[in-house]
């Protein structure tokens, strides 16, 4: 249940934004480990990105001019998939953190933008993803009925 | 009306020096919109999985009776319920997750719209349980993900 019980003056101590919302203790303890959870995703994608440069350089090594071709397209495509999210995640991490800890809203609003980077980035993939299902499922369907048609 | 005018001058713990800026607003707003695109398309996908969950078992079940195939039915019959099991689990937790990112999503455009101060706390509280969740999710499957790895390096090595 949550506290329905809120002062009369609510929202209107000094230092309130003109907009009306605040940024109180309990936001900055929530934000606080909100950032700490998003530096361990963003260590852990460095680390998945880390192992797919590692197997992209087997690859080549293993693979002559083909493996290095391979290597190559696995690396970048991977590389741009996970380095984006991981770098948002982490500047998001650090400057929400340090500007929880000095009260700088430079960074505060820096650190939101980042947020926000990230979410576009993964949104905009979702999309994509979605859209690359649609077309295939699409053509699955198109080549069934051409088959069944052709009986 | 003196506790009020005392609450009103001294707040202690509710003001911080940060505060909240036009830019803030302007990216919370767009985090809000995508956070509740991938709310939702996270909630199909589970809804889509806990559907399948009921019917994939007895699927191969039945598919490999009628191929004549009765060890690898009867492993489906017997490994069947654990799995589904595990899966559901799995989908629940996502359900889980995607709901408090959805009512962060909410609470938020909530907030933002109607400048609602306990909408964004609750948003905010509701990100940090999404945080909270999904990153202890993720230990949890990486730990699974290491113990099968032994255990199927074990099996070789016995072999």
């Amino acid at each position: 249940m949550e506290d329905q019980n809120q002062p009369l003056d609510a929202g209107m101590a000094s230092g309130a934004s003109d907009q009306g919302l605040v940024i109180t203790e309990a936001v900055r303890n929530d934000l606080t480990e909100i950032a700490k959870w998003a530096m361990f995703f963003a260590v852990l994608l460095f680390i998945i990105l880390g192992l797919v440069a590692f197997a992209a350089l087997a690859i080549a090594v293993a693979g002559g001019i083909g493996g290095i071709v391979a290597a190559i397209f696995v690396a970048g495509i991977y590389g741009v998939l996970l380095f984006f999210p991981a770098w948002y995640y982490y500047k998001f991490a650090t400057l929400t953190r340090q500007a929880v800890s000095l009260d700088d809203n430079t960074m505060l609003d820096e650190g939101f933008l980042y947020l926000k980077r990230f979410y576009r980035f993964v949104g905009i993939l979702v999309v994509v993803i979605l859209s690359l299902y649609a077309l295939f499922l699409l053509i699955g369907i198109s080549m069934m009925g051409s088959r069944m048609g052709s009986f | 009306m003196e506790i009020l005018d005392n609450q009103f001058t001294q707040e202690p713990g509710n003001n911080t020096g940060l505060h909240v800026t036009r830019a803030m607003r302007y990216n919370w707003r767009s985090t809000a919109k995508w956070a509740l695109f991938l709310a939702i398309v996270g909630l199909v996908i589970a809804g889509l999985s806990l559907l399948s969950l009921g019917t994939m078992i007895p699927m191969m079940t039945n598919m490999m009776e009628m191929a004549g195939n009765e060890a690898a039915a009867e492993m489906f019959r017997t490994a069947g319920a654990y799995i589904s099991i595990l899966a559901g689990m799995a989908t629940i937790a996502t359900i889980v997750v995607n709901y408090f990112h959805l009512r962060f999503a909410n609470d938020m455009q909530r907030a933002l719209q109607f400048n609602d101060q306990d909408k964004f706390e609750s948003s905010w509280r509701h990100m940090r349980y999404y945080f909270r969740i999904l990153g202890i999710l993720t230990i949890s499957y990486i730990v699974i993900y290491v113990i099968v790895l032994i255990v199927m390096a074990v099996f070789m090595a016995g072999k």
